[in-house]
């Protein structure tokens, strides 16, 4: 008997790909600008959180919202062009970008919109029973509502149709915040319990957490909107008490009940250093809103998108695409012959390497920002991207597991099994 | 010649997680197990509810202790979202 993987792994696997590429444009692209101006900032955001930021969360739903109910994927075939859709929306935006074509700039975001679009339908019209939205599925829910509201208000932005309210900065946070903040801490509310194989300590906490960071983000929003310090101030304390419950949950759960793996999951470890940066990015945020500290800003951006998000990416593909690839290549096996680990299919070393050097690569940045030094901000950005090199190369070898696949006796099999009996 | 409980157990052994390298009995996976004659059951508990490779992990201990000669193996499965579709499977080989 065989298990066939279904195009489900190939999907998620296409999207961790192309996130991959799209974080070295981005930091290839934040070092170009500190040597010479670039045509548009659009040119280095809009891979950042488009692209490195976006793809690894639709990747990543394509796979959880059918596994956290218990179900397969459905309108699978849409997939492809939905993938297809969002990347060359993404790739004419900084062509666009970069070219100052209005046109071009227009259509990208038309077609960036339209996947966009593509993909919540596809997650909410037939990929959603809401009979069964577990507490992870509530996070992305919410998140997904979010990405679809940030899409529009950031085309609207870009294309300079919006109303006024509805900023550049606004649009960001909604991106930043609503859908990729939510979607981190509702996939850390059972990734991290499950990898280190523990239980989640507090249940309802974490379902009253969701509703306190929520209303923290909707005043944050409203704040953005209506340009008041104040319900910044307000939102960013509400939201700091959303973020300390999560905290203690994680917390909570890793100290309690027996301990069965002898450490810390190397993705646990960069989840963990990613929820720190989290604290301090949202302590900075609240500082800069309510007392209005623009020269900060990149500093906030920064750890953020690189000190809690991309972390979390890092540390999440160390799981998932191993993950991915074991479940395509060895699974099949699995009660045949011997079948690695998931762990065996990685350097554990290399990827700690990573985390010392991402950490490396952005402190120097934050002090490129303090000093307003472009020469350490270069330095900065140099670290980041030969660590993202050693990261690209270390997931190419995860990969390339996939050779294997070629040899494998157990196809020979005439039994399948396609998440069910065939 | 009769199955005994030492040999499902070195079978069990034998199962190993992909994520952790343990095997699912020193994991403390299963309970109830039973021994008999001609049949063995027992009950596995997945780590997590949503475990990704629940299904296999269920087909790898089914497939195990199929290399005891015994009639009837029932494999019951705890903590897990799609425990009867596996069980159902389970039951089919």
């Amino acid at each position: 008997m065989q298990i066939v993987p279904t195009s489900l792994v190939r999907i998620t696997r296409y999207y961790m790909i192309a996130a991959i590429a799209y974080l070295l444009i981005t930091l290839a692209i934040g070092v170009l600008r500190t040597i010479v101006p670039i045509p548009s900032s659009l040119v280095h955001w809009a891979p950042a959180v488009l692209g490195w930021v976006s793809f690894p969360i639709m990747g990543a739903y394509y796979q959880f919202f059918p596994t956290l109910q218990g179900r397969d994927l459905r309108w699978e075939n849409l997939t492809i062009p939905q993938f297809i859709l969002v990347n060359v929306g993404l790739l004419g935006l900084m062509a666009a970008g970069w070219t100052g074509n209005g046109l071009a700039l227009t259509l990208s975001a038309i077609i960036y919109a339209g996947g966009a679009l593509l993909f919540a339908a596809i997650i909410a019209l037939a990929n959603l029973d809401l009979t069964k939205v577990v507490l992870t599925l509530r996070f992305y829910l919410a998140s997904l509502t979010y990405f679809v509201a940030a899409i529009f208000l950031l085309f609207a932005n870009v294309l300079q149709v919006g109303p006024s309210w509805a900023t550049q900065t606004l649009a960001l946070h909604v991106l930043a915040f609503g859908w990729t903040v939510m979607a981190i801490i509702g996939a850390e509310y059972s990734m991290i319990p499950m990898l280190q194989l523990k239980e989640l300590r507090h249940p309802r906490l974490a379902d009253a957490q969701f509703y306190v960071i929520n209303v923290g983000f909707w005043g944050i929003a409203l704040s953005l909107a209506t340009r008041s310090a104040t319900l910044t101030a307000v939102s960013g304390l509400i939201t700091l008490v959303g973020i300390s419950l999560f905290v203690y949950n994680i917390i909570a759960s890793l100290r309690y009940g027996p301990s069965r793996l002898p450490h810390l999951d190397v993705s646990v470890k960069y989840f963990l250093v990613g929820i720190a940066y989290l604290v301090v990015t949202a302590i900075l945020g609240t500082i800069v809103g309510a007392f209005r500290l623009g020269n900060l800003v990149p500093i906030h951006v920064h750890l953020g998108l690189i000190g809690f998000v991309t972390m979390t990416i890092v540390g999440a593909m160390y799981h998932v695409v191993p993950f991915v690839v074991w479940w395509e290549v060895y699974a099949p096996k699995l009660g045949y012959e011997e079948v690695p680990l998931l762990k065996q299919l990685f350097s554990e070393r290399l990827a700690h390497f990573q985390l010392y050097g991402l950490n490396a690569g952005l402190l120097t940045m934050i002090v490129g920002f303090v000093l307003r030094a472009n020469i350490v901000l270069a330095f900065g950005g140099t670290i980041l991207f030969v660590t993202a090199i050693t990261f690209v190369w270390a997931m190419i070898k995860v990969i390339n597991h996939r050779k294997n696949l070629r040899t494998s006796s157990a196809h020979k099999t005439n039994e399948t099994i396609c998440g069910g009996i065939a | 010649m009769a199955a005994t409980r030492e040999q499902v157990i070195e079978k069990l052994r034998q199962v190993m997680d992909p994520h952790t390298g343990s095997n699912v009995y020193d994991m403390g996976l299963i309970s109830d197990l039973v021994v008999e004659a001609d049949r063995i059951s027992l009950r596995f508990s997945l780590t997590s509810n949503f475990c990704p490779i629940g299904m296999q992990l269920g087909l790898a201990l089914k497939r195990k202790l199929r290399e005891i000669p015994v009639e009837k193996i029932d494999v019951k499965i705890d903590n897990y979202l799609r425990a009867e579709e596996l069980e159902k499977m389970l039951a089919g080989i």
